[in-house]
């Protein structure tokens, strides 16, 4: 797992220090705050380390990385990473397994990673990026995108994850806590998504009725995500899932299911980490840390800083829950005047 | 003549006599024996541009312990008084006329705004919009039935009554 974070002079980052990581970390912040880019950062680290030496793969560390970070953030040149206004190099040092790995490099870089170490022994555990949207419905043009005509467009998140979608499910013994979570996601909706190899789409069969992917909504495809990944055992006890805004395309009330999944699967191993400006998924993370007496980190941006909390301790401030009370407050100034 | 109302550690007024209606302490109330329940005190308020309003106040020194029957104890209260309140000023109780403040014997039911406040002291502010939503959707019926307008259910605390000139 991830146990620490930092980051210096990354796109809008300008100075990052996140430790004593938990199963489940929280991140938030305004839009344009740089969370989806602090995903996204570390998401390229836990890949660059799960893929190098892995089976036949002769490509350096470096190598991977700057492969990563081009197809991640689809920058001309991944220099074009380093913050606009910074005099130093960017760097980034996160600690994996209690391991050091970390890399650094300057604005004029377009390839070469100048400085990567890593102490990360190799690792067989898949790590996954799970944007606002759904993929399924857009799986063959992200794959036909990327992998045939090499397009800018779908980042490596959603490359990645359609490719991690395409596996097939797998039958036999699961771990319990995958099982029981797949079985909640199900429930939420009443079915599940199944890919037709004759169609070659994905459907919702709901009971004995099937519907098309076009007709299923965000929600459901949304949840499906989740379940295929544990259904073909993409995701294991050691992977890192980076969720950005769980809520999208959520109601409240699954908003609640979900999270109390995601509790379940970081009990059995699995680490998170959670974009969100939901005051719904705050509150209920929050809920979670106090009834289970759980370290769960929080980084909030304010004003421009980053400042790192525990759920445990009790609710930060921040913008989320000041906006709550300001439109509180309006309510109030124009009930009583 | 003024008149201060001291309740849950909080001195509310000083409002005009003719303008506080201090219902749980009104013959008009204690003379229907025990069983219900009422809040604190009714208060007429001008304010610019605004037709005369009645607000309902209820003051606690404590936030909820227990969600559902805190809520359920404001409801009572609250319902029972708005309902008290336009009772008496029809003058369907018996010396109505010797107890009820001037103002309320010439108050324009048809237009007038009737809102529910409840004061907590010293109670946070990021509580009070979930204890809103709550107390709001408890309180529905009565919305509903007296027609009552939106924002018509209230929670502050303390330091927003004072803001309000509620208390000293």
């Amino acid at each position: 797992m991830l146990n620490s974070v930092e980051l210096d002079n990354f796109g809008p980052l300008q100075r990052i220090r996140w430790s004593k990581l938990s199963n489940i970390n929280l991140i938030i912040g305004a839009n344009s705050s740089g969370k989806t880019f602090l995903l996204k950062a570390l998401y390229c680290a836990m890949r660059t380390i799960e893929e190098y030496q892995r089976g036949n793969e002769q490509r350096s560390a470096s190598d991977i990385l700057a492969d990563k970070l081009y197809w991640t953030f689809q920058a001309d040149k991944i220099g074009d990473l380093v913050t606009k206004s910074a005099d130093g190099p960017l760097s980034c040092k996160v600690k994996v397994d209690s391991n050091v790995f970390r890399f650094g490099f300057g604005k004029d870089t377009t390839k070469n990673i100048a400085t990567l170490e890593s102490h990360v022994p190799p690792k067989e555990s898949n790590s996954i990026f799970l944007p606002p949207k759904e993929v399924l419905s857009l799986q063959h043009i992200i794959l036909k995108s990327r992998d045939i005509d090499k397009d800018f467009g779908f980042d490596d998140t959603y490359f990645d994850l359609a490719k991690a979608l395409r596996l097939p499910t797998t039958k036999g013994n699961n771990f319990t806590n995958f099982v029981s979570a797949r079985r909640s996601l199900e429930d939420m909706f009443g079915g599940k998504m199944e890919f037709d190899s004759k169609s070659n789409r994905w459907q919702f069969k709901k009971g004995n009725q099937k519907f098309q992917i076009g007709a299923t909504a965000e929600g459901i495809k949304k949840i499906a995500i989740l379940d295929t990944l544990l259904g073909n055992r993409y995701l294991t006890k050691d992977s890192v899932v980076f969720i950005d805004e769980p809520e999208s395309a959520l109601h409240p009330t699954a908003i609640t299911k979900l999270v109390d999944i995601i509790i379940s699967l970081a009990d059995s191993g699995i680490q998170f980490f959670i974009a969100s400006h939901s005051y719904f998924v705050i509150k209920a993370l929050y809920l979670a840390a106090q009834k289970q007496q759980m370290s769960l980190p929080v980084l909030s941006s304010i004003d421009d800083q980053w400042v790192a909390n525990d759920l445990l301790a009790g609710m930060p401030d921040n913008p989320i829950v000041d906006e709550s009370i300001r439109l509180y407050e309006e309510e109030v100034e124009l009930a009583l005047g | 003549m003024s008149i201060s109302i001291e309740e849950s550690g909080m001195i509310f007024g000083p409002f005009p006599e003719a303008h506080v209606f201090p219902i749980e302490k009104s013959v008009i109330f204690t003379q229907l024996g025990k069983g219900l329940k009422v809040a604190e005190f009714v208060l007429l308020r001008d304010s610019a541009g605004r037709p005369r309003e009645a607000w309902v106040i209820e003051a606690k020194s404590s936030a909820p312990k227990e969600l559902t029957d805190y809520v359920e104890d404001i409801r009572q209260k609250f319902t029972n008084s708005v309902q008290l309140t336009f009772a008496s000023c029809l003058k369907r109780h018996q010396n109505s006329v010797d107890l009820l403040p001037a103002d309320f014997l010439n108050l324009d039911l048809e237009n007038c705004s009737f809102k529910c406040i409840l004061v907590i002291r010293n109670f946070p502010k990021e509580w009070m919009d979930p204890l809103q939503k709550a107390l709001s959707k408890q309180m529905n019926s009565l919305i509903k039935t007296m027609c009552l307008k939106p924002g018509s259910v209230v929670v502050i605390n303390d330091e927003m009554a004072r803001q309000r000139n509620l208390i000293t």
